[in-house]
């Protein structure tokens, strides 16, 4: 053998230790990136585990031992604990009220950042800076204020002839637009070139048309993020639906789960199974669109 | 703000073609209708309307009385509003720091086109999008002193069991813990995306001068990650400020103690309890002052500190 | 990140317009709802004749669970039967956002007609004439408060002597014993000659590690701590001491005996360890609904609880203190807003709840005992085993303390003792009273 050839080999021996290297600290990597997740869902599995015991099996075994069997009647129990209306009541007026404010955070938002990043106005700073110190608001600050503009607003469809005891405070307000929303969608239309609203602009464009034709088909993603936290914000809201919803039949599912831990206290099982269940439509929602989630605040750039 | 007003400016000298400033004006006005109207009568003018309530003994059932400053000075000479604001700090100061490391270290491990990683990002995100009740459910499991998981788990190694709600040296580490374990998505979700703008070209350049791992980490992307951070601590920062549902789930049964009361907890309970909504609403006002010259502060810093690309 | 900024709701516009809308939204300011005023507007009531006024709606909440909802709803059936013309919706939220939806809904105008009173915070209400004098509507039904437990009338009366709301049920703390247990052990049951020390020698004898593993497998008592009303007011009396004076003027707790009953309790956790650490169930509720322990100091509404938990038990009268016996009687009453527009459809509820037809009922469903004398000194007493003894535990219960200002005496007074007695092995009762007795007589002070 040559010594060429030696040197040869051992270069390739390197190369495929390098390569094996690689491969060891890439698994090594998912290894703890696997393990890490594990642990952060452990609260979750307990969950599942729970909800599918018997309540013996609760007290009598270890939180994550494996159930006896596939107990689903605690589902039904919880679904069916009341008698005129079911946990899947809750869950459409969860999902109306969540979609609606949704919608409305969406339109009233991104107008909102439109003006702040768009249009030149006498007052803008003040403005801006009054919109993002509302951030700082505990939300019970505001709790009575609100009642009382609520009860003294004509509703032609309830029974008290205000708005209490309808589900309409829980997402009215989210038309009229919220500083996170305002402020994501501002910074994200701050990266949008000028150039291409000033072409827009040479061809007679109006500020609307811009908004309409130029901005928002560009706002994909930050549009998304905003639905994504406006959606999760209003499903796991528990204070509001309590303070204004006065019959079973209006309940969201959190205010449903607060109401069943009087019923259920000490039954994890059925507990567990009515956490679970509400949680899943965020879940899924989640699953789906978790690309936005980092892609909508890329882009956004998060600039002062 | 600086890039704001560079725009502002920019703009403003640029040649206009879409008619005087007026009208320019007059579509912002339009564009704006929604968040203004939203802003007098949702946020900025009930917290005008808290300030006059906290000048007066309402009690929300009777007409109020003019008072003053005495629900202040209340506040000065009240324990449990001491114990709150101490608790509020701590709870701050424990959980802002640790929470927006934690987060970091996760963004840094998450940040790579491995296969599977959606899956893997998933795992970790799921509790942020879980509400407070259902956490808190899980949680007090979690710290049940008998049979809870973490006393459990801790016997494995032969520590003996901590009561971790009701012994008042854990009871608040308890709490900041689950809001960590909770809000962890929230940083790292922003980090992330501070970590994927930051250009590959960066990298690729300092590697050819022969940088390192460390040396990447500490001139590239730490210095371009520095928005993220200022964006990160301020939401922190206000949200920690704002903790309530935790404590009120966690305690139950039962109320705070003065180790577990905080501010937000305080003006629940004399509001809505006490008859005392006059004293809440000083108590919020106290709490808005905080964290607007917090965050005054925190703005003020980030020339030193923050780099903008 | 938790801020709930896309789901708040709009408010209102500027400060003094909101000022002016409270003041406005509150009763006081609506002469609407003036009790003089309101029954001679609908021609003569006789007594007994029912109710002849225009067709009503009447809203009427309640706190509690499913389960609640269902019995109140079926109790006032027979109401609707009765009153054709009166509507009755029922509507429910658990303890926490019963009040606050009741607070925000009294202050914003918008309240129900009839709510249910806890007693000792009714006072609060009355103080800020937010509920109906139902003074003059009793005299001129011609209605015999006598028929009620005087206990719980007084309750719901005020120092210069107006009802501002009739008692619905009552809730008495007995002695509940696991028989399975007792048997198992060779103990004879709990009865009317036990006192704290036996109490704690039996307990000792029921407090098992079955296993051998060192923990403990069967617990000797359970109570809870969080409120004295499960147990801790109970332990006071007997030792002799008190919660407030006569007059609700200062706290009694800086009494030797007071502390002393407080201490009981402690002792019973730390000393005798004849109960748990609250800790360990303060997350998975009851340990004597579990099987865990073998007696448990608790309120008359368990039983049903423990039965559908399938225990075979019986209720004994609490143990003898250093004076005697005591135990406490609390009672939930039915009150009617000052702003309803119906206020004698509204009566005529909160009189039907109170009469013996309701309280039969409330009776069959065995979660509390019934306010009405007629129904207790005849068919309660039988209507399931231990009934008796909640009906004798009547004449020597003490009223659970009601007083303007309860919230934030008993808030402060509860957090010290959860923090420093109850939870703390190393502390002493005589301590934290001290140190927190100062700062309850001012809330009393403040509230005279």
């Amino acid at each position: 053998m040559s010594s060429d050839a030696v040197a040869l080999s051992a270069e390739g021996s390197r190369a495929r230790s390098r390569v094996l290297l690689a491969t060891l600290r890439r698994a090594g990597l998912y290894v703890v990136l696997i393990v890490g997740g594990l642990a952060m869902m452990i609260p979750f599995f307990w969950m599942l585990l729970t909800s599918l015991k018997t309540r013996a099996e609760v007290f009598g075994s270890p939180p994550l031992s494996l159930p006896s069997g596939a107990h689903f009647d605690n589902y039904s129990r919880m679904w069916n604990a009341l008698p005129d209306v079911t946990f899947g009541d809750f869950f459409l007026n969860s999902l109306k009220i969540a979609s609606l404010s949704t919608i409305g955070q969406l339109i009233a938002c991104s107008l909102g950042a439109f003006a702040f990043s768009f249009l030149a106005f006498r007052g803008r700073g003040v403005l801006f800076g009054t919109l993002l110190a509302t951030l700082i608001i505990p939300y019970q600050v505001v709790i009575v204020p609100n009642f009382i503009l609520y009860r003294n607003l004509p509703h032609p469809a309830s029974e008290s002839g205000n708005w209490i005891g309808t589900q309409e405070p829980l997402w009215v307000g989210a038309f009229l637009g919220g500083a996170f929303g305002v402020f994501l969608i501002r910074q994200f239309f701050l990266t949008i070139p000028a150039e291409l609203a000033d072409a827009a602009r040479v061809d007679g464009a109006n500020p609307w048309q811009i908004f309409r034709f130029v901005y928002l088909p560009l706002s994909g993603p930050v549009l998304a993020t905003v639905a994504i936290f406006t959606f999760m914000w209003s499903w796991n809201d528990l204070l509001t639906p309590l303070i204004y919803l006065r019959d079973l039949e209006q309940y969201t599912t959190t205010a449903g789960l607060a109401f069943f831990q009087g019923q259920f206290v000490g039954k994890w099982p059925e507990m567990m199974a009515g956490a679970l269940v509400s949680l899943l439509p965020m879940i899924a929602l989640f699953v789906i669109a978790q690309k936005y989630f980092v892609r909508g605040i890329t882009l956004s750039g998060l600039k002062g | 703000m600086t890039l704001l007003a560079q725009r502002i400016l920019g703009r403003r000298d640029a040649p206009r073609r879409g008619g005087p400033l007026a009208s320019e004006s007059r579509w912002a006005w339009a564009f704006l209708a929604p968040t203004i109207v939203g802003l007098v009568i949702l946020s900025a003018g009930p917290i005008g309307a808290t300030f006059a309530i906290s000048l007066t003994n309402w009690d929300l059932l009777r007409p109020p009385q003019f008072v003053g400053l005495d629900n202040y000075l209340h506040l000065l000479e009240d324990a449990r509003f001491q114990a709150a604001l101490r608790n509020t700090v701590f709870y701050t100061v424990v959980s802002v720091p640790l929470g927006m490391l934690l987060s970091l270290g996760l963004a840094l491990a998450l940040n790579r086109s491995i296969r599977g990683i959606a899956w893997i990002r998933t795992m970790y995100f799921l509790p942020l999008v879980s509400s407070a009740i259902a956490v808190s459910l899980v949680w007090s499991w979690i710290y049940s002193p008998s049979d809870g998981l973490l006393n459990q788990t801790l016997a494995v190694f032969g520590v003996p069991a901590q009561r971790w709600i009701s012994d008042p040296f854990w009871a608040m580490l308890a709490i900041v813990v689950m809001s960590v374990w909770q809000g962890l998505a929230a940083s790292t979700i922003v980090f992330l995306a501070g970590l994927q703008a930051i250009p590959q070209s960066l990298y690729e350049a300092a590697a050819v001068d022969g940088a390192g791992r460390w040396a990447l980490f500490r001139r590239i992307t730490l210095p371009l990650l520095t928005p993220s951070i200022f964006f990160t601590g301020i939401l922190s920062l206000i949200g920690s400020f704002q903790i309530f549902d935790q404590v009120f789930v966690l305690s139950n049964p039962g109320k705070p103690t003065g180790a577990t009361i905080t501010l937000v907890y305080y003006m629940y309970e004399n509001g809505f309890r006490f008859f005392k909504m006059g004293l809440a609403t000083a108590g919020s006002w106290v709490l808005f002052m905080i964290v607007a010259a917090l965050t005054w502060i925190y703005f003020r810093s980030q020339r030193r500190w923050v780099y903008y690309q | 990140m938790r801020a709930r900024i896309g789901a708040r709701p709009v408010a209102v516009l500027a400060t003094l317009v909101l000022v002016v809308a409270a003041c406005g939204g509150t009763p006081s300011a609506s002469p609407a709802g003036s009790p003089t005023a309101a029954p001679s507007g609908s021609g003569p009531a006789s007594p007994d004749t029912g109710y002849t006024g225009p067709p009503a709606t009447i809203e009427y909440s309640i706190w509690g669970d499913p389960a609640e909802l269902q019995s109140q709803a079926a109790i006032v059936d027979d109401f609707r039967a009765a009153n054709p013309t009166i509507t009755v919706n029922v509507t429910v939220a658990d303890w926490d956002a019963y009040w606050e939806k009741l607070l925000t809904g009294i202050s914003g105008g918008a309240a129900p007609d009839v709510f249910a009173m806890d007693g000792p915070i009714g006072p609060d209400y009355q103080l800020r004439d937010v509920l109906l004098d139902l003074t003059p509507l009793i005299a001129e039904d011609g209605f015999d408060l006598g028929q009620l437990d005087a206990n719980a009338v007084k309750q719901f009366t005020t120092r210069d002597g107006k009802t501002f709301g009739l008692p619905r049920d009552l809730n008495v703390v007995a002695l509940y014993y696991n028989k399975t247990m007792f048997d198992a052990a060779g103990i004879a049951y709990p009865d009317d000659t036990w006192d704290w020390d036996k109490l704690v020698e039996v307990g000792k004898q029921l407090t098992l590690d079955t296993d051998a593993d060192g923990t403990v497998d069967q617990w000797g008592l359970y109570t809870e701590t969080t409120d004295m009303e499960n147990a801790w007011s109970s332990f006071v009396w007997q030792a002799g001491g008190d919660i407030i004076n006569a007059d609700s003027t200062a706290t009694a707790l800086d009494q030797p005996e007071s502390a002393a009953g407080i201490q009981f309790l402690q002792d019973l956790i730390w000393k005798h360890k004849i109960m748990a650490d609250p800790a360990v169930f303060a997350e998975t509720g009851d340990a004597f609904e579990q099987g865990l322990a073998a007696m448990e100091i608790n309120g008359s509404w368990l039983v049903p609880t423990h039965e559908a938990a399938g225990l075979t038990f019986g209720i004994a009268p609490l143990p003898r203190g250093a004076a005697g016996q005591a135990s406490s009687v609390n009672a939930t009453g039915a009150v009617v807003y000052k702003g309803t527009k119906s206020p004698e459809a509204a009566w005529e509820l909160v009189k039907y709840l109170a009469g013996p037809v309701a309280q039969a009922k409330i009776m069959a469903l065995k979660a509390s005992v019934p306010a009405n004398e007629e129904i207790l000194a005849t068919t309660y007493p039988t209507s399931f085993e231990g009934a008796q003894v909640f009906a004798d535990t009547l004449a020597y219960a003490h009223l659970k303390p009601s007083f303007p200002g309860y919230e934030e005496f008993v808030t402060i007074l509860q957090a010290e003792l959860d923090e420093n007695v109850y939870n703390a092995p190393n502390k002493t009762a005589a301590d934290a009273i001290a140190s927190v007795n100062e700062q309850l007589n001012s809330i009393l002070q403040a509230n005279q």
